[in-house]
């Protein structure tokens, strides 16, 4: 049936338009299949395969990866993995938090700057987040050194012995990670607060609300849209930071990123990495899961 | 017999003692004073950007005035935050919480209080009834009307049984048709409470409809305060005569024995406190006829009729009168005719 339609001015045919859509999802299409869908089928796969002698992949069947993701090894069970993943989860946690403690402050402080200085204020936050992640961690290395006055003062207050240094130490982890994270809370919150409807505000005042009361009534729900981009942007990149830890951390210090870069490159043993790697993708997609359930509930109340 | 002492500002519920507001360089309010008894219908009516907003938000608190006083119920608020004033608003945009059901927004100046659990149900239960809510009272504002969030915003700020209840051009977001019947409904509300309200508006309709008086602002000034008719039939300045109902201003001179105006000679029936300054007269007020009036008639030209269905609209010749006249007969350009200025409706200004 050849049915003529107008479609935006334009005189064609339904199928005509069927056929260009086909066209334009093509490299959408492309993208996702090649870089997400085949890869993590892949993933997958090996996360089942045995390393050979030499860290080869062996395509034998075995769940032993999983095993001794969730803990057996060779000599029965011992709770370093378990430890790793719930340190990582922990460390993404209050990383988030910190950075969502933060970022509040920051952002109504940036939006009530008059226009002219506020994106003086916001390059500010920004500006770091331009220069290389390993840079800046190479920077708090040096600013944690022992002989830096950070360190200096910790030594004179008698909370770090004589010529130690604040790194290696979770510590100069959490530092490293919160700065490196605050601009992507402080970056949506800000676009929030921003188009914040203050005459809310003003009538939680009039109904004699206090200054917490208006803030969660009147603020917070306005602000969740952006906090909410600011907590998935934060989280899960926290959760498989690798290079944060690995630099302050020290080796006592590890995390699950650290565990995965490990099995792909210093013990070659890429199926356990993988299984590792989609252990670590289900806690993600677990927490984000929660996390969108109580956003709903928030939403609803 | 003696009479104990009582406090001056007792009778007047709320005093405004020569407020100044300054905003920078630019003054939005210029020493106001105002006294509102209890149970009052007012009104501050006049142009956006004469100051009338900015006085509402002294009053709730929203705003710090730069000099002067509101005194409430003999008590001096001007140092309370809005969350302590007896006061309640009515916002503009209504400020409805938008994650809130309309039976909790209702509730939320209850529960800031802490209020007991059954007074709070008693009165939402109250305020939902006032305003026929009780359907909606689940629901999210943005599932609601404009009508409905209105009624909200009102029912949320009367159950917390304000001494002053504050419009905010409550009905500038409602279509012209709604907005009539909710003024009737305002107005019958504020009868059978009681209650002080202040509404703040543009529009000089609502404000005559509504209103136990209007203070007619300007620049920050209160141009003339009176009740709706005293503003509207004895205006005192030419602004207050323009901006109610477009009078027609004629400028003269003034006589022994009234008023010389560039068309002719006009008794009045008040002596001019001025050697040259303005009358005015309604344009519905202008009487056109056949025959020479015996007092104040005028030979005139009809310049331009303009039939309205309710009445038409005439320009005449000379002096640039606006009339509004009867429907019937139907005047045409160029027709000759007299107009009668009634002495009575001739209005001397103060300027």
């Amino acid at each position: 049936m050849n049915k003529l339609i107008v479609w935006f001015g334009e005189l064609t045919t339904p199928a005509r338009l069927y056929r260009r859509g086909l066209w334009f999802l093509l490299p959408a299409v492309v993208w996702i299949l090649g870089l997400l869908v085949i890869p993590g089928l892949s993933l997958v796969a090996l996360s089942f395969a045995e390393r050979g002698q030499y860290g080869e992949v062996v395509w034998n069947f075995t769940l032993e990866n999983y095993a001794r993701l969730l803990g057996y090894g060779i000599f029965g069970w011992s709770p370093d993995t378990v430890l790793i993943l719930l340190r990582s989860l922990w460390v993404a946690f209050v990383t988030t938090l910190v950075c969502v403690i933060l970022a509040y402050p920051l952002a109504f402080f940036i939006a009530s700057r008059p226009p002219r200085t506020r994106y003086l204020w916001l390059a500010l936050v920004i500006i770091p987040f331009w220069t290389n992640l390993v840079i800046r961690t190479y920077a708090w290395q040096m600013l944690l050194a022992p002989d830096f006055p950070f360190a200096k003062l910790a030594q004179t207050l008698g909370l770090l012995a004589p010529d130690a240094g604040l790194y290696p130490s979770p510590l100069a982890v959490y530092i490293g990670m919160i700065t490196a994270f605050l601009p992507f809370v402080v970056m949506p919150l800000f676009s929030s607060v921003e188009r914040l409807d203050w005459s809310l505000v003003e009538a939680a005042q009039d109904l004699y609300a206090n200054r917490f009361r208006t803030f969660f009534q009147a603020v917070w729900p306005q602000t969740l849209p952006g906090l909410t981009v600011g907590v998935i942007l934060t989280f899960i990149p926290a959760m498989g930071m690798f290079v944060i830890p690995d630099l302050l951390g020290g080796a006592k210090y590890l995390l699950v990123g650290n565990l995965i870069q490990q099995q792909f490159y210093a013990s070659r043993d890429w199926p356990y990495g993988a299984a590792v790697s989609l252990g670590l993708m289900l806690l993600t997609l677990v927490g984000l899961a929660l996390y969108r359930r109580r956003g709903k509930d928030v939403d609803l109340v | 017999m003696t009479v104990a002492a009582r406090p001056k500002a007792t009778g007047e519920t709320l005093s405004i003692q020569n407020l100044v507001k300054q905003f920078g360089d630019f003054t939005a309010l210029g020493g106001v004073s105002l006294e509102v008894p209890s149970g009052e219908f007012f009104t501050l009516l006049g142009p956006s950007g004469c100051g009338k907003t900015t006085l509402l938000r002294i009053i709730a608190g929203l705003e710090v005035p730069t000099e002067g006083r509101v005194v409430l119920l003999g008590q001096d608020i001007t140092p309370l935050p809005a969350n302590q004033r007896p006061v309640n608003t009515v916002f503009q945009s209504y400020a409805l919480f938008p994650h809130l059901s309309v039976w909790e927004n209702i509730a939320f100046g209850l529960k800031s209080r802490r209020m007991d659990k059954a007074e709070v149900e008693r009165r939402v239960k109250y305020g939902l009834e006032m305003l026929q809510l009780e359907k909606f009272a689940e629901r999210l504002p943005h599932q609601l009307s404009g009508g409905q969030r209105q009624r909200v915003a009102l029912a949320r700020a009367l159950v917390n049984e304000p001494q002053v209840l504050l419009l905010d051009e409550p009905m500038s977001a409602l279509d012209a048709k709604l907005r009539a019947e909710v003024q009737v409904q305002l107005r019958r509300l504020q009868q059978q409470l009681g209650l002080t309200f202040i509404l703040v508006t543009h529009d000089q309709d609502e404000a005559m409809a509504v209103s136990d008086r209007i203070a007619l602002m300007r620049m920050g000034h209160l141009e003339q305060v009176g009740t709706p008719d005293e503003v509207y039939e004895r205006p005192r300045t030419r602004y207050a005569a323009e901006f109610l109902g477009a009078a027609n201003l004629i400028k003269g001179q003034r006589l022994p024995m009234g008023f010389e105006a560039s068309f002719g000679k006009l008794a009045l029936n008040r002596t001019p406190p001025w050697d040259e300054g303005y009358v005015a007269i309604r344009p519905e007020r202008v009487r056109l006829s056949e025959v020479e009036p015996r007092q104040n008639g005028l030979r005139v030209q009809v310049r331009e009729a303009v039939y309205r269905g309710a009445y038409q609209e005439v320009w005449l010749k000379p002096g640039d009168l606006r009339v509004r006249a009867a429907p019937h007969p139907t005047l045409q350009a160029g027709q000759e005719l007299w107009a009668e200025l009634p002495v009575d409706a001739l209005v001397v200004l103060d300027e």
